[in-house]
């Protein structure tokens, strides 16, 4: 089983129950977001080098599901159409920091796939507002699997079957449909497990994690903000010059 | 009477800037340059008779009757009779042509002149007083000659026999002269050597900088503190960016409300890298009374994505200059000169940024594809290639650390060949290789991703010096107009490092100018793609070993030479682009001779004769050599005189590459060029009587008593240039 359920965390909104006791799986020390202006100037950790590319397809641990509507739909960067987004669910993961660094070459993409459905998903760790890369090393990402909206504002379709994966190294921007249709083949070959119903219920908001309604993308990332303060907080505070 | 006759005379060399010492041709009749037309002048021209070359004095391809008659009717000249331009300052050399002719010195150094007497209308034993004057245009020395020395004091200097050799003058205190151009770098002076001692610029004198040129340059430090403080603002939010990626920093000088408007400078940052992390190069730009902004970018998504937020902010904080902090800068962003910088994605994001303002799919409200003077992209990716990353004709300038373990060059991907970017401007080019330098040490916080050999990294004291150094120069030097720091991007270290620069830090240098109003192109491999004919088509003869002219790009990803791969190691082109260039090898005394198509062949309003020319990474050649490699170049007019002069001239050999290792056996990293820049002058030293004007052929020679006794090189861009 390539997503280990002895891995899973609930997140239940900011407060957090582990299941297994896992070391790292819960967050490293719950912080407040930081405001987006002016902040601090933080001490920084000592650098890590820059790890060796892993090999692709590789699997991922799902840490949390939480659904999102967005009232006010935004074009994702993440996809070469584009297309409108106003809908999908805020995930936290948890995987190898080679696969996480970041890097100026083509990183893996970030993929999720359900049982007749396959996406590109976004993630914010890199740069995103007072993220700070370093903050690969604590092993999580936050992201966001777009989705088309129901009728209830929340995404439409099915969490039946989810996996997520690394796939090829490639620019988000450049994925299209095509690109989508041979990873998830990749993927198929490579044997990347699919959540069961169970896990995901437990994920998501059958655990007690509330839906998020959004009126735009600014509260998504506010959202979006306070997660990555919670699971890799060392990416929130400013950079600060240190020595190698 | 007498001071309507000096100015018409001083007109006259401010008319013929720098022509005096490229020809004979200033003094009519004057055949072997010695400036006076007398019967050795006529001795080689009737031996010429009937013939081509020296004697032409009218330049019509035949030594004839014309000839003759004008010959006749200056006998006697002398021509010294007029106050000559020539040049005086340069770096003293210890072997031919004993002197590199330069304009640019750090402040606090030591100034060196030469005279040759045979090139420039002295008398060897006759005492002159050499004064440096702070700079004055052509109009100021019309109008005032007086000389007033900016030491105080001038200087006797005895002229000697012995040539230039014999000839050069350290310039006393000049150490102490300053620099302090108050917004400019540096400073101006002319340098006048006052024949006649009468203590004014007039007939007879010698004068380095009678135009609109200052003799010298005394610079300070660039990559130095500049003379402003600095306010910093450590956020604000632009109206209009992408969610997410809205924030950016701001520096400005603190003194901005007494200054008129000031250029904008952008810096885009990398993927996983912060808009917090340029303060050093933000803060000292804004130093020199820049105002700089640091933006959040989109870089996840890709290149596109990071062109977009670099194009929003741009534009932001034009529209915004009135309200951030506190109104501060309000009215003072010059909108007509932009620069861009970008480092990593957000280096080929600002390239590609400007892709689209120059293919119009993007068109911002407060500014447009003019109003972009300069594009700086650090250690930048190139994930979208030639028709979506293309510089076109922008001035540009890369800088890129070869240590650099991201961005790497690595020869099996393509998106990591930063040096794709640069080939693709047809514009003004310099490029800075930094030894020792990863992709980090360019910003405060990212990873430690430094590759090569143990004890050559320079880390990022080491190279952000290099980055605040050299981009000031090439900020000063595209917007400002700033032209004397326009050595920083060729000459060799050994001559000109800016001091915050580790003098033990390797810098490859390349300068590329492609306008035809600026150089004559002899090769650009681009046209003509026999290895037998030159693109200005003359005909090429080589006896050089493995030649081969090819698209100047590695194919096995070994970055080892063979006769199949002959371009392993040249990391200039994606299978899309066209940079062509030449590749060969030598073990004994060799060459390759151009030669020069009649209509190119003269170069009396040229300075240089130039090249990019780089050792061939890992070729055994190379290997064997294990150091820097040397050549000789040769010109040759239309009645044969040839004249070499060493590719060492200026100072450095060519660099042997970075030993780096990966991507295959052996150590040597990518294919480093560096621009070869000799002063056409050098040819004339000592008065070889070579005729400028009729350049027939170039030849460069290898091995033997030439250069290196082995090697290997990649060479591009052989051309005549102006200064």
């Amino acid at each position: 089983m390539v997503i280990s359920l002895s891995a899973v965390v609930l997140s239940l909104s900011l407060g957090v129950t582990s299941q297994s006791g896992v070391k790292g799986d819960a967050p490293v020390a719950p912080v407040a977001p930081v405001a987006p202006a002016t902040p601090a100037v933080p001490v920084l950790p000592a650098l890590p080098a820059l790890p060796a590319v892993a090999s692709t397809p590789a699997p991922l641990t799902i840490i949390s599901i939480r659904p999102v509507a967005i009232a006010q739909s935004y074009p994702t960067d993440f996809r070469k159409e584009h297309p409108q987004v106003s809908a999908g669910w805020l995930v936290v993961i948890r995987a190898d920091s080679a696969l996480l660094a970041p890097r100026a070459l083509a990183e893996p993409l970030l993929l999720a796939s359900g049982s007749d459905w396959v996406e590109s998903v976004e993630w914010f760790n890199h740069g995103f507002n007072h993220g700070f890369n370093q903050g690969f090393t604590s092993g999580h990402r936050v992201c966001f699997i777009p989705a088309p909206a129901g009728k209830d504002g929340f995404p439409s379709r099915s969490l039946t079957g989810l996996r997520m994966w690394f796939g090829s190294a490639q620019l988000p921007e450049s994925v299209d449909a095509a690109i989508l249709d041979r990873e998830r083949a990749d993927a198929d070959v490579a044997k990347i497990a699919p959540l069961t119903a169970q896990q995901s219920q437990e994920l998501t908001v059958a655990k007690g994690q509330d839906p998020l309604r959004a009126a735009n993308r600014d509260e998504l990332v506010a959202a979006i903000q306070a997660l990555i303060a919670v699971w890799s907080p060392a990416e929130v505070p400013e950079a600060a010059p240190a020595a190698k | 009477m007498m001071i309507r006759s000096m100015r018409w005379s001083l007109c006259a060399v401010a008319l013929a800037i720098s022509c005096a010492d490229k020809s004979h041709g200033e003094c009519t009749g004057d055949v072997n340059g010695d400036f006076t037309v007398d019967a050795t002048d006529l001795a080689t021209l009737l031996a010429n008779w009937a013939g081509s070359g020296e004697g032409d004095l009218n330049h019509d391809g035949f030594v004839d009757g014309e000839d003759l008659t004008v010959l006749f009717a200056n006998w006697g000249v002398f021509c010294p009779s007029q106050p000559s331009e020539i040049r005086l300052a340069c770096v003293p050399l210890a072997a031919a042509p004993y002197a590199s002719f330069v304009q640019t010195f750090i402040a606090g150094t030591a100034v060196t002149i030469a005279i040759d007497p045979a090139l420039t209308p002295v008398t060897v034993g006759a005492t002159a007083d050499f004064f440096v004057v702070a700079a004055r245009s052509a109009a100021e020395w019309i109008a005032n000659g007086t000389l007033s020395d900016a030491r105080g004091a001038s200087q006797p200097i005895t002229l000697a026999a012995g040539g230039i050799a014999a000839n050069k003058f350290t310039v006393t205190n000049s150490a102490a002269l300053s620099g302090d151009g108050g917004m400019s770098v540096g400073r101006g002076y002319d340098l006048v050597v006052d024949i006649d001692r009468n203590g004014q610029f007039s007939s007879g004198d010698l004068i380095d900088g009678g135009n609109d040129r200052a003799g010298i340059w005394i610079t300070r430090d660039p990559g130095g503190t500049g003379p402003y403080a600095v306010t910093t603002l450590s956020s604000y939010t632009a109206v209009g960016a992408t969610s997410g990626f809205t924030l950016a920093r701001l520096w400005y000088p603190t003194a901005i409300a007494s200054l008129g408007q000031r250029p904008l400078v952008v810096i885009a940052h990398g993927n996983g890298h912060q808009y917090t992390w340029y303060d050093y190069l933000g803060s000292h730009l804004a130093s020199w009374g820049y105002i700089v902004i640091s933006h959040q970018n989109n870089t996840v998504p890709g290149i596109e994505t990071s062109s977009t937020t670099t194009l929003q902010h741009t534009n932001a904080i034009i529209a915004q200059q009135a309200t951030v902090a506190a109104g501060a800068i309000a009215g003072k962003i010059d909108v007509s000169r932009i620069a861009w910088i970008g480092h990593s994605r957000g280096g080929e994001g600002i390239v590609r940024g400007y892709d689209r303002l120059f293919d119009a799919t993007y068109t911002p409200t407060n500014y447009g594809l003019s109003n972009i003077k300069l594009l700086i992209p650090i250690s930048p990716t190139d994930f979208l290639g030639v028709n979506s990353s293309n510089p076109h004709a922008a001035n540009f300038m890369l800088l890129w650390g070869a240590a650099d373990g991201d961005v790497s060059g690595i020869p099996t991907n393509s998106v990591a060949w930063s040096f794709d970017l640069a080939e693709r401007s047809v514009g003004f080019r310099n490029t800075v290789y930094v030894h020792g330098a990863d992709h980090n040490d360019f910003n405060c916080c990212g990873v430690n991703d430094f590759v090569g050999p143990s004890g050559t990294a320079i880390l990022n004291a080491g190279a952000q010096a290099v980055a605040k150094a050299f981009i000031l120069a090439a900020m000063k030097y595209h917007i400002e107009g700033e032209k004397p720091l326009k050595e920083f991007m060729w000459r060799p270290s050994s001559t000109l490092r800016p001091p915050v620069v580790a003098a033990t830090t390797t810098l490859v240098k390349e300068l590329v100018e492609t306008l035809a109003t600026e150089s004559v192109t002899i090769d650009s491999y681009q046209t003509q793609t026999s290895t037998a004919l030159s693109s200005s088509g003359g005909s090429v003869v080589a006896t050089v070993a493995n030649i081969s002219e090819a698209l100047a790009r590695e194919t096995d990803g070994s970055f080892t030479w063979s006769t199949g791969n002959p371009h392993n190691g040249s990391t200039r082109a994606t299978a899309s682009d066209t940079q062509r260039m030449v590749a060969f090898d030598w073990n004994s005394a060799q060459s390759m001779e151009w030669t020069i198509p009649t209509a190119l062949g003269d170069v009396r309003t040229m300075d240089f004769i130039q090249m990019r020319v780089g050792q061939g990474t890992r070729h055994p050649n190379t290997v064997t050599l294990a150091g820097g490699a040397t050549f000789s170049v040769v010109l040759r007019d239309a009645v044969g005189v040839e004249v070499r002069v060493s590719s060492s001239a200026q100072g450095e050999a060519v660099n042997r590459p970075y030993q780096r290792t990966g991507s295959g056996t052996g150590a040597g990293w990518q294919n480093e060029l560096r621009t070869i820049r000799l002063r056409l002058r050098d040819f004339q030293t000592g008065g070889t009587g070579i005729n400028l004007a009729q350049i027939v052929a170039v030849r460069l020679e290898f091995g033997g008593t030439a250069g290196s006794a082995t090697g290997r090189f990649i060479l591009d861009g052989l051309q005549f240039t102006k200064e």
